[in-house]
């Protein structure tokens, strides 16, 4: 019998400085992603044509969009993976309970979405930088945006890649709870996106404008709060049902 | 002297990867400990990303062959149709800064033939001239991008040669130019603060806002203006012989 009084936030903090040290591979598997995005960036993001009859101009979209969205894609999996046995067991090194490797994951997977927005949005800079020097024509078309702009746009980066994070985990936990749920969760998913596009309801842009088109900060935080909350709530619900070793 | 500068900024992107790399294996080839850093590979593409963007805010309007200009100030509306302002009677006040270039003849008799030839076709529109001379004047308007870049084509580009020959009006077209430019935009974290705010401030209209495309909820560029005219202005008692099809 130990007579060491442990405390929870001490276990909370061992675990995730434990995580940070330990899964660095997933630190180098999400730069080499961005650097797959940064090189599929260079094909543009998209383009626009204008002309008069004599003259046609062509503007390709540069931007780090698509490493942003390489990111979000692969904290997703990195979420799934938390919970996978392999990830698991690491937590049994330290005295634990599932609350506490919960709140462990959901301040790793934080920090993944903060270096992994961050380097985001400053590999922008490294595209333009490399399209500066294999394109003709380079014209900086971005809005002026102010410092307050610039923060908002920064956290709501984190926080979309945290979102997608914590769906991943979602997903995650819930296949660990019951196999089964591999194949419902798609279903489900294909099957509601199908139903309500008989009434002309696109789920997905819906989704999309939910999430990426809110205009007002505050409101956009809760959004993301409140559904990432629920979904680790559930997720934490899933998981506390597992057995403890199997 | 950008070519200095350019080269300088080649010089130090490269040199800036050999160190980190150089770093990486030295590390180990050396076994110091300082140096065997286990996060150096983290560390090294920030350094690389942070370099970037230290060099970007230096970086000049990299524009091929002056093809085209880059005015990032508050400019006039130019969304309307040349075509339609040639109509309305005051197209001469409002086109008058889209002028790239015009030509003048002395005509001998009160019919002229007018043709055209070549792979592009312009738009153009007949009017009265105050001289005594036939008058054909090119008209342009910039391409304006987000509602505050204004990208114009140099006067080089895409120029229809005019000729008069016999009191016969000949308008060769030249062959359509294409012009690739890259446009550095916001990413779309960012548009719903930015891009909506910009389009009010800058008076674009409400059909490029990011509510209307209902596939462009990661936000959108608005693109428009590159608009050309030929306007054909000729004495009031002077007739010009078209061919109809064409006309139409």
């Amino acid at each position: 019998m130990s007579l060491t009084t442990v405390n929870f936030f001490e276990v909370v903090k061992k675990q995730y400085v434990f995580k940070m040290k330990s899964y660095r591979s997933l630190f180098t598997s999400l730069i080499i992603t961005q650097l797959i995005g940064i090189l599929f960036s260079m094909g543009g993001g998209g383009s626009m044509g204008i002309g008069g009859g004599d003259f046609y101009v062509n503007i390709s979209f540069l931007s780090a969009d698509i490493v942003i969205a390489f990111t979000m894609l692969a904290v997703f999996t990195y979420g799934i993976q938390l919970t996978t046995k392999a990830y698991r067991y690491d937590d049994f090194t330290f005295v634990t309970n599932r609350m506490s490797a919960c709140i462990a994951n959901i301040f790793f997977l934080l920090s993944m979405s903060v270096f992994g927005a961050i380097t985001a949005i400053l590999s922008g800079n490294l595209i333009k930088v490399i399209a500066y020097f294999m394109e003709d024509s380079v014209v900086d078309i971005r809005s002026s945006i102010t410092i307050m702009q610039y923060v908002f746009g920064v956290v709501s980066t984190i926080l979309l890649i945290f979102l997608f994070s914590t769906f991943g985990y979602f997903i995650g936990a819930m296949v660990q709870r019951h196999k089964l749920f591999m194949f419902v969760i798609p279903t489900v998913i294909i099957g509601v996106i199908v139903f309500f596009s008989k009434w002309e309801i696109q789920l997905v842009v819906e989704f999309g404008k939910f999430f990426f088109q809110e205009t007002l900060f505050s409101l956009f935080v809760l959004k993301v709060g409140v559904t990432s909350l629920l979904l680790f709530a559930v997720s934490f619900w899933a998981m506390n049902r597992l057995e403890v070793r199997e | 002297m950008s070519d200095i500068f350019i080269q300088l900024l080649y010089l130090f992107i490269i040199l800036s990867i050999i160190i980190g790399i150089v770093i990486l294996f030295t590390g180990k080839i050396l076994k110091l400990k300082k140096l065997r850093h286990k996060n150096i590979g983290i560390i090294t593409y920030v350094a690389i990303l942070l370099i970037a963007t230290i060099i970007t805010p230096f970086l000049p309007e990299k524009l091929h062959n002056n093809q085209i200009k880059v005015m990032k100030e508050p400019i006039s509306n130019s969304e309307m149709s040349l075509y339609e302002l040639a109509h309305k009677g005051n197209f001469s006040t409002v086109a008058e800064k889209y002028l790239i270039k015009s030509w003048s003849f002395p005509i001998s008799n009160e019919r002229v033939k007018l043709t055209f030839s070549g792979d592009s076709y312009i738009n153009y529109d007949i009017g009265i001239s105050k001289t005594d001379k036939v008058e054909v004047r090119y008209y342009r308007t910039p391409i304006i991008i987000n509602g505050h870049i204004e990208v114009s084509i140099s006067e080089d580009v895409s120029i229809s040669h005019v000729l008069m020959k016999d009191n016969n009006l000949q308008i060769q077209n030249p062959n359509e130019q294409t012009i690739s430019i890259v446009g550095m935009t916001n990413e779309f974290p960012f548009t719903p603060y930015s891009f909506k705010e910009t389009l009010d401030k800058e008076g674009v209209t409400e059909e490029f806002t990011v509510d209307d495309d209902d596939t462009s909820f990661l936000g959108g560029t608005s693109v428009s203006g590159g608009d050309s005219l030929m306007y054909i202005l000729v004495p009031k008692n002077v007739s010009i012989d078209l061919d109809e099809e064409e006309f139409e």
